[in-house]
């Protein structure tokens, strides 16, 4: 695996002594890796040991359909961390966003990484991939999307699906999705492929996976649906730190009411924490500062298939009713239901009181007759 | 008909053992539990709760209930579905298809009599062929209700066993979608309720049969206009 690794860099070390990140808190953060990753702490110096010594993977950051969400979330950062650094050890030797290089100095980059390093780099894909019409709607350069995703990804040692995007078509893909968005999955299949499904993703989670690549050569358990386990095995709803007002049943009913300054669970407001599954209330964002919960708002469900089309209203508890209006909601439905069965009865008993008592005495007579 | 060797003569009037005690039993445990199920579960799904206290577990009471109510009622399906085939005439499995049944006592013929288009009351033993259609149809609601309730119950505790239970069958399915489609079943049933409370109290009235009284003891009266 020589060429695998860009011996260009310094070393995550040395880089760490650079930026003044200190021993300890480099230990503090191989700790809380390794419980991320649900890893016993004896785990810890092995990851040191591998982020110390390992050396950079070469990576290529591919974007289709996307608004950057995934980038914003990679290159958050307000100080130098040890996270960033381990980032850092990733050689992104092709990102548009951020790449210092352009046009034709750009695509020969990408095309000398697929070319001389082929099954040995990871490939991250952000945004979906548009099959309609040939793929015309997303082109780099003058190839499609399609035909970009089926050489890098399929050249890759393994690729990582940023973002809803890029795992199941995401915003592009939502109904009535003109452009015949799809993820990377769809798109290529028989990949080697993580998926890391988000609005956007959460870079502790890509950092996590990075650590784990590093530390055991190998991508995370993942789910049927691509998911890392780590990440992706745990619902919202149980983990949610305003649980226990829920099975209190303390609900917000109106956004900044008293329970909505008290904290209390956001289930009626439609936060839809019960129905999906990521590792948002203990991992959080931004460096650990916060997640949607914790700062008031519902859960919307972006790490849910389709959530754009499934999740919504997100200020709903229930989806709407196919093929009624956006004000029907399932329980005046449900209602119209119940009353029309009633009112079925009601109508059907005076019916009876107004003309079928003729026959009921005619019958009871005959019986009697007889 | 078979029936007939079990009948009894009391007083003047001949009374036929239609409901045997699974069949009651099986009844009486489904409308506690749709009755706790329906009640709890609109509770859950508004939520029309309002506890004051961090202290209180009204929600978490409810769930409980409601999960208790849920295995209760599956459990009362499982014992009905076996009288289905271990049962007498009345409580076979066949009744919940209209088919081999004499004309004079078709689904249409029911459907007439109800319609005020004639006809006669369907005077039937056990189920009217109508009525049989409706269980039948009643039999896929509660399918489809305790089959999506174990497939929400799979994200949190014992997914094997609420897989096992049907969970499977929605797996490919959104879990916003399972609760809209649990959640307008619920409906669906109260409403089916309405019906079958409405026609059991018509027919008892018209065939005077102690069509009611059945679902308590087990006896229906022959009137001698059985049909079928």
């Amino acid at each position: 695996m020589g060429e695998f690794f860009d011996l260009k860099y310094e070393s995550a070390v040395d880089r760490m002594a650079r930026e003044g990140v200190s021993r300890r808190d480099f230990m503090k953060f191989c700790t809380a890796m390794a419980a991320a990753l649900a890893l016993p702490a004896s785990m810890a110096p092995k990851i040191a040991e591998a982020i110390e010594t390992r050396k950079k993977p070469v990576v290529v950051w591919l974007e289709f359909q996307d608004c950057c969400g995934n980038t914003e979330s990679f290159l958050r950062a307000s100080k130098p961390t040890v996270a960033e650094i381990v980032l850092d050890v990733l050689s992104v030797d092709y990102h548009e966003t951020i790449m210092a290089a352009a046009g034709h100095q750009a695509h020969a980059a990408l095309d000398g990484v697929v070319k001389n390093l082929k099954g040995q780099y990871i490939a991250i894909v952000e945004g979906s991939i548009p099959m309609k019409d040939g793929g015309v709607y997303c082109c780099i350069g003058g190839r499609s999307a399609i035909d970009i995703a089926k050489t890098v990804c399929g050249n890759a040692l393994a690729t990582i699906a940023v973002g809803n995007c890029a795992w199941d078509g995401g915003l592009p893909a939502a109904a009535p999705n003109p452009t015949g968005a799809v993820g990377v999955g769809a798109a290529v299949p028989g990949i080697t492929l993580l998926n890391l499904p988000g609005c956007p993703m959460n870079a502790e989670n890509l950092t996590a996976v990075v650590v784990h690549f590093l530390t055991f050569g190998t991508l995370p358990a993942c789910d049927s649906k691509g998911r890392p386990l780590f990440a992706y095995g745990k619902r919202i709803h149980d983990n949610c730190e305003r649980r226990a007002h829920f099975d209190a049943g303390q609900f917000v009913r109106s956004w900044g009411d008293d329970g909505h300054r008290k904290g209390w669970c956001l289930y009626e407001m439609g936060c839809k924490g019960p129905s999906t599954f990521a590792n948002c209330p203990t991992m959080r964002f931004n460096e650990k500062t916060s997640w949607p919960v914790q700062a008031g708002h519902g859960c919307i469900g972006c790490a849910s298939d389709n959530f754009w089309d499934t999740a919504t209203p997100f200020y709903r508890r229930l989806p709407n009713v196919p093929g009624f209006g956006a004000d029907a909601t399932a329980d005046k439905i449900g209602v119209g239901v119940v009353g029309a069965a009633a009112g079925a009865a009601i109508a059907h008993g005076i019916g009876r009181l107004m003309s079928g008592k003729k026959d009921e005495e005619t019958s009871t007579n005959r019986r009697e007759e007889g | 008909m078979s029936a007939n060797t079990m009948n009894e003569k009391i007083g003047s009037q001949r009374r036929v053992y239609v409901w045997e005690f699974p069949v009651r039993l099986t009844h009486w445990v489904n409308v506690a539990a749709i009755t706790a199920l329906s009640v709890t579960g609109f509770m859950i799904g508004g939520p029309h709760v309002h506890s004051v206290h961090t202290e209180d577990f009204a929600m978490g009471m409810l769930r409980f209930i409601h999960l208790l109510a849920g295995y209760v009622f599956v459990a009362s399906l499982l014992v009905r579905l076996y009288w289905a085939f271990a049962g007498n005439d009345f409580a076979s499995w066949r009744h919940l298809f209209p088919f081999g049944r004499p004309k004079a006592c078709s689904v249409s013929e029911n459907l007439k009599y109800y319609l005020f288009m004639g006809g006669q009351p369907p005077f039937a033993v056990g189920h009217t062929a109508l009525g049989g259609v409706f269980y039948c149809v009643i039999c896929v609601v509660y399918i489809v209700m305790f089959t999506t309730g174990f497939a929400l119950h799979q994200q949190s505790i014992y997914p094997a066993f609420a897989k096992f239970m049907g969970g499977w069958m929605w797996c490919s399915l959104p879990l916003q979608t399972v609760k809209l489609v649990h959640h307008v079943s619920m409906y669906a049933i109260i409403g089916a309720v309405v019906m079958h409370i409405y026609i059991a109290m018509y027919l008892d009235r018209a065939e005077k049969n102690s069509l009611i009284g059945s679902i308590f003891d087990g006896y229906k009266i022959l009137t001698g206009r059985e049909r079928c």
